[in-house]
C-alpha cells in the first residue's frame, strides 16, 4: 500500500465540489462519487473519508446537502467523519444528522470521547441508542428489525425479516479498489462494514454476512471467530475493472445466506460487463492485427492455428475474428508465458475456448496446461465436454489472462482496460478499445491526431475538451501499427 | 422528404451541420453503449437508419438480422479516419439517399455508395 501523504488543497476543494454539486433529493450515494473516485489518486482514496469529515462544516449553511453528504458517510461506513458529523449535528440540533452520528458512531474505531458526546445528546431516543449501542434493548418490532440491521452479530440463521445483506471489506485492501466495490455493493442494496486493521472482530460482525478480505486479516478473523463460516470468507483481490466487479459481486451473492442476497439487477447498465455472457463473449469483430496486439500472438501464430483448424474467421468475407477467439489465444499465449516448457502446453484450450458459445451462469472459466477448459457456475470446477466435477487440478482461472502478461520481449496490455481510461466491450464498437465514456474508438482518436493533432481531436469531438485521453490515444497508435 | 439518420459518436460533431440536402445527421448523444443500443434507438425514433465508422460494424454478429427486423438500415463509411468519414458522407449523400431507398446495408466509399450483404 502506498504512503499516505498530505493532501493537496485541490484535493479537499474537489471532494467539497462533488458534494456540494448533489442533488440530495434525486442523486444516489453512487452517482454522487463515482466520477470523484476515477479521479482520485490511491493516496487521496485512502484520505476521503476523513476529508469529507475535514468539509462537511463548510456544508453547514445548506442542511439538505450536509445531511446527505453525512448519509454518505453513514452508507459508506466512513467511520473517520464521526466526529464531525456528531459535532455538527450537537451544533446546530439537527436531531437527522444526529441519528446519522449515531449510526457512524457504532463502529469499533471511533474514539470512546466523540461515543460519548453522542451519547449524552440521545440518552432518550430509542432509535438513536440502537444505532449507537449494541446492547441497547428494542422495545418495538420497529426497533428490533432496527438493531438487527445495525448490529449483524446479533442475527441468526433464522432470522428473516427481509434485512438488507452486510458485506465486510478489509481496509487493508487498496482504497480506489475498496471505494469502488463499496460503491457497487451500495447499489446491489448492501449494507457495507469497513473493517480496520488490526481491530477486534466487533458485535457488528456476524455470522450472516460476508467478508472480502485479504489473506492475514482471514487468519486473524478466524483466530477470533472460529465459528465464523470460512465460505464466508472471499479473498479475492478487489478488482477495478467493471467485468471483475460483476463476477466478484456474483461470488458475494453465492456467498450470502439465501435470506439476505444482493439486488444484482440494480447493477445491470446498457453495456453488459459480464464477460461470460453468451451475448458479450461471442460478439466482437477484429483485424488480425488487432487479434496480434491483443493477444501476444503474432500474425504468423493465427495462420498457423487457423491452417491447423483450431480457429476460424467471422464469415467468408474478410479476415475477422471474435472475441471467442481473442481470448482462446491470449489464455494459450498466457499459459506458454507462465509454463516452464511452453511446448508442452496443450493447444487443445484453442478451439474449446474459441467454440465456447458463453454460460450466463458462469463465475468463472478455467483451464489446465493438458488442454482442459472447465467452469465454475458458483460450486466449484465442471469439466466443459464431460459435466463432471473436478477436484485437485492445477486449474489456472482465465481471468489471469485478461491481465498484462510478459511473452518473449513483448508485454500485453490488459484486455479490457488497456489504460486507466480506454476500456474493451465486445459489444461496443464491434468490440475495438475504446475511450471511456464514450463511443469513440482508440483507432479513431489516434488517425485524427495523426492528421492534425490534439486540435483535430477537439475539432471533432468537443465533448472532450476537458477530457484527458492521451493514454488511448497511444494504444489507438500502437493498434494501427504506428508506433 | 428529409431521411433521418443516426450516426455514430465516433464520427464528428460537425456532420450534423455540415450535411445538407435530403438527409438529416443526428448525432449519438449517450455513452459508451453496445452497437445494438443504436439499432433500437433509431427504431424507436423511426429513423431510416443508422451509420457506423467502417465496415467491421456491420459484421457485429447479429446486427444485421436484429437492424431487419427493426426495420433499420444499416450503412459503413470506410475511411482513413473520421474527419475523412465525415467527408464522404457528405460528398455521397444524394447516392446514400438513393441507394436507400432500395437496399438495407450500405457501404460508403471515396466516390461511391455500394450494396453490402
Amino acid at each position: 500500500m502506498a504512503l499516505v501523504t498530505q493532501a493537496s488543497p485541490e484535493f479537499y476543494g474537489a471532494v467539497f465540489g462533488a458534494l456540494r454539486n448533489t442533488a440530495p433529493r434525486s442523486q444516489s450515494v453512487a452517482a454522487t462519487l463515482d466520477d470523484l473516485i476515477d479521479h482520485l489518486t490511491e493516496d487521496e482514496a485512502e484520505q476521503l473519508p476523513s476529508a469529507i469529515g475535514e468539509v462537511l462544516p463548510l456544508l453547514r449553511a445548506d442542511p439538505d446537502r450536509l445531511r446527505f453528504a453525512a448519509e454518505i458517510a453513514a452508507r459508506l461506513d466512513f467511520h473517520e467523519a464521526a466526529g464531525a458529523v456528531a459535532d455538527l449535528a450537537i451544533g446546530i440540533s439537527d436531531r437527522e444528522l444526529l441519528l446519522t452520528g449515531a449510526t457512524l458512531c457504532g463502529h469499533p474505531a471511533v474514539p470512546a470521547s466523540i461515543r460519548a458526546r453522542v451519547a449524552s445528546q440521545i440518552k432518550h431516543h430509542p432509535a438513536g441508542w440502537i444505532r449507537l449501542d449494541e446492547n441497547a434493548v428494542p422495545a418495538t418490532a420497529d426497533q428490533v428489525r432496527l438493531r438487527l440491521q445495525r448490529w449483524p452479530g446479533a442475527r441468526t440463521p433464522d432470522t428473516g425479516l427481509g434485512l438488507a445483506p452486510v458485506v465486510v471489506l478489509d481496509q487493508a485492501h487498496d482504497a480506489r479498489a475498496l471505494l469502488r466495490m463499496a460503491l457497487n455493493l451500495d447499489r446491489a442494496g448492501a449494507v457495507i462494514r469497513r473493517l480496520p486493521k488490526d481491530s477486534p472482530v466487533p458485535f457488528w460482525f456476524g455470522s450472516q454476512t460476508v467478508l472480502i478480505c485479504q489473506p492475514p486479516t482471514r487468519s486473524r478473523v478466524l483466530s477470533s471467530y472460529p465459528q465464523f463460516p470460512e465460505g464466508q470468507i472471499l479473498t479475492d483481490p478487489l478488482p477495478t475493472a467493471d467485468w471483475e466487479l460483476s463476477r466478484l459481486l456474483r461470488k458475494i451473492d453465492t456467498a450470502l445466506p439465501s435470506s439476505h442476497r444482493l439486488r444484482l439487477t440494480a447493477l445491470r447498465s446498457e453495456v453488459p460487463t459480464h464477460v461470460w455472457d453468451p451475448e458479450v463473449f461471442t460478439a466482437g469483430v477484429y483485424q488480425t492485427r488487432e487479434v496480434s496486439f491483443l493477444s501476444g500472438a503474432k500474425p504468423g501464430i493465427l495462420y498457423s492455428l487457423r491452417k491447423q483448424g483450431l480457429i476460424a474467421p467471422h464469415g467468408s468475407r474478410a479476415l475477422r475474428w471474435g472475441f471467442a477467439t481473442l481470448v482462446a489465444v491470449r489464455t494459450w499465449m498466457y499459459l506458454k508465458s507462465a509454463a516452464q516448457h511452453p511446448r508442452r502446453v496443450s493447444k487443445s484450450i484453442v478451439p474449446l475456448l474459441a467454440r465456447f458459445a458463453g454460460d450466463s451462469e458462469a463465475v468463472q472459466l478455467g483451464v489446465t496446461s493438458e488442454g482442459g477448459v472447465f467452469v465454475d457456475r458458483g460450486s466449484g470446477w465442471v469439466d466443459l465436454e464431460s459435466g463432471q466435477l473436478t477436484l485437485d487440478l492445477p486449474i489456472t482461472n482465465v481471468d489471469e489472462a485478461f491481465r498484462p502478461f510478459s511473452f518473449g520481449a513483448g508485454t500485453t496490455v490488459d484486455l479490457l482496460t488497456a489504460t486507466p481510461n480506454t476500456r474493451l466491450n465486445p459489444t461496443v464498437l464491434h468490440g475495438t478499445p475504446y475511450l471511456k465514456g464514450h463511443r469513440i474508438s482508440a483507432k479513431s482518436l489516434a488517425g485524427l491526431n495523426k492528421r492534425g493533432g490534439h486540435e483535430a481531436i477537439i475539432t471533432a469531438y468537443p465533448e472532450l475538451q476537458d477530457s484527458y485521453f492521451e493514454d488511448t490515444v497511444d494504444i489507438g497508435h500502437r493498434l494501427l501499427g504506428m508506433r | 422528404m428529409i431521411v433521418d439518420l443516426l450516426y455514430d459518436a465516433v464520427l464528428p460533431q460537425s456532420l450534423s451541420s455540415e450535411a445538407t440536402g435530403a438527409l438529416r445527421f443526428v448525432r449519438w448523444d449517450q455513452k459508451e453503449q453496445p452497437d445494438m443500443a443504436l439499432v433500437r434507438m433509431a427504431a424507436a425514433r423511426n429513423y431510416r437508419g443508422v451509420v457506423f465508422f467502417e465496415r467491421d460494424s456491420l459484421q457485429q454478429p447479429d446486427l444485421q438480422e436484429k437492424a431487419r427486423q427493426a426495420g433499420v438500415a444499416l450503412i459503413a463509411v470506410d475511411a482513413e479516419d473520421p474527419i475523412q468519414a465525415k467527408e464522404r458522407l457528405i460528398n455521397n449523400s444524394s447516392r446514400l439517399r438513393r441507394a436507400l431507398a432500395d437496399h438495407d446495408c450500405l457501404l460508403v466509399l471515396a466516390r461511391e455508395v455500394r450494396p453490402y450483404d
